[in-house]
């Protein structure tokens, strides 16, 4: 289960349960939607978005289900949508600005280990290896490993059968081991190494 | 090889602790005996080890504060109008007599615009002939122009709000408070509704005299998805491609050859020189 979460309640008062909703649950939508983006202005805007459509069709709502639950599925299917679209744009626009980009965005994601602690280092490391994964392999990995729901609760979310889940989670622990292997610094790698 | 897949099926179950009982002792046995999955194994739980240093920035008190501020701030922007009626209680909502009270304020307010549209109507009718075309349109109002269609006056409107955040952007310091009140996710939603028009506006200008418009809308329409997807208030890369783009294209020349035109009622011809075009203002 999602937490120790009560059903949502259908009082006549839809407003007001939509409230304690959001009350309720924004900590863990936003937290979810942080270790989906990977950055706090995406997190956000997914998060309000999520609360949004859950605005829009808690009229639907079915009382057997966990609120918790709703609300992640919401929150990985709005991210997945969303990534979609943006890759489509990106496309569009680096082909676009092709002769532009190279200038202005040269460098900027490049670490200087020299400057930054080791720390932040490793934090940018382990976003690096994240972002690699597909939406769907990020939505279970981050799932499992960070909100810490098993593997039948993250089917039943995500409606994938239960292997699915499995060989998405398998898929994306080689990549980011592989990711890890080839960002991170010999001393840290090692343990990772494929 | 047949137990390495089995062994291997598992690893997921094995890596959170979610392995059967019955197959605990047979998995066990496995690794000890395989080494290649022993070693992919300890691999994989090392990544584990490993991500699971990675750390969420956690936002202060404030930012809790102002998310439900937010939320209802959208709630309101987005068509919500349907839904929010919906999710009244019946109990709130105004009794019957006041409710009659203000439909009939409504009509009497209705009546009132439709009796000052005709006093608007007749006295213009009595202006004299040969009043310049140009005046005509500015104190008539667009929508009496011959040639002003409702996608023309679409796209003019387009135009207009393209043209004020385009402007922002162009005049935006990046030590300036943000560019648009509220903050970005507000210039972003902006942009996005841009980009939703544009489409349906290059759907909708037909015909080899629209070729300028289109293509004009199609360089915006770059430029508002670049807008669309910027990260932050302060993201001065992205600004400066957006600013970059729009000095490349030319951008307010053109927004301001078009507008002219349209304040003409006239469509540029395809392919005309458009400062032609621009003289025909003057015309009757």
């Amino acid at each position: 289960m999602v937490g120790n979460e009560q059903p949502l309640r259908h009082s006549d008062d839809e407003s007001s349960a939509f409230q304690e909703l959001v009350e309720t649950h924004k900590k863990r939508v936003y937290y979810l939607a942080l270790d989906l983006t990977g950055n706090h202005h995406d997190a956000e805007d997914l998060s309000q978005e999520v609360f949004i459509k859950a605005f829009r069709s808690i009229g639907d709502f079915r009382g057997d289900a966990k609120p918790g639950s709703w609300l992640y599925r919401i929150t990985v299917n709005t991210f997945i949508d969303e990534r979609r679209r943006k890759k489509l744009m990106m496309t569009k626009l680096m082909e676009y600005f092709r002769d532009d980009i190279g200038g202005l965005w040269a460098g900027r994601h490049a670490p200087n280990p020299e400057q930054k602690a080791e720390n932040h280092l490793m934090q940018e490391y382990l976003d690096g290896a994240l972002n690699l994964l597909s939406p769907q392999e990020r939505a279970v990995f981050v799932l499992r490993h960070y909100e810490d729901l098993r593997l039948k609760e993250i089917s039943q979310i995500l409606h994938l059968a239960e292997g699915t889940v499995k060989s998405v989670l398998f898929r994306g622990i080689r990549k980011l081991q592989k990711a890890l292997s080839n960002q991170l610094p010999q001393k840290e790698a090692r343990s990772a190494d494929v | 090889m047949f137990s390495c897949r089995r062994c291997r099926a598992r690893f997921v179950d094995a890596l959170y602790d979610e392995l059967r009982i019955e197959e605990k002792e047979w998995f066990q046995s496995h690794l000890t005996s395989c080494s290649q999955c022993a070693a992919l194994f300890a691999k994989m739980q090392a990544t584990l080890g490993l991500m699971a240093q990675h750390a969420r920035k956690k936002p202060g008190a404030e930012f809790w504060q102002e998310f439900t501020k937010k939320l209802d701030e959208r709630l309101a922007e987005s068509d919500q109008k349907p839904n929010l009626f919906a999710v009244i209680p019946k109990s709130s909502l105004p009794p019957l007599h006041i409710a009659m009270k203000w439909a009939s304020g409504a009509v009497a307010a209705a009546a009132l615009v439709v009796l000052g549209i005709f006093i608007g109507h007749e006295y213009r009718r009595d202006q004299p002939a040969g009043t310049p075309r140009v005046e005509q349109i500015s104190e008539h109002g667009k929508m009496n122009s011959p040639a002003a269609t409702s996608v023309d006056l679409r796209a003019e409107r387009f135009l207009d709000r393209s043209q004020v955040l385009l402007l922002g952007i162009m005049n935006h310091e990046a030590n300036d408070a943000p560019l648009i009140p509220g903050d970005h996710t507000r210039r972003s939603k902006i942009s996005r509704d841009l980009i939703q028009e544009a489409s349906l506006l290059k759907r909708d200008l037909k015909g080899p005299d629209k070729r300028r418009l289109r293509e004009l809308i199609s360089d915006l329409e770059v430029i508002l998805l670049q807008l669309a997807n910027m990260r932050a208030e302060q993201d001065i890369p992205g600004l400066e491609l957006v600013r970059s783009g729009v000095d490349r294209r030319a951008v307010f020349l053109k927004i301001n050859l078009e507008k002219m035109h349209f304040a003409a009622g006239e469509t540029p011809q395809a392919g005309a020189h458009p400062i032609t075009g621009a003289a025909k203002v003057s015309g009757t």
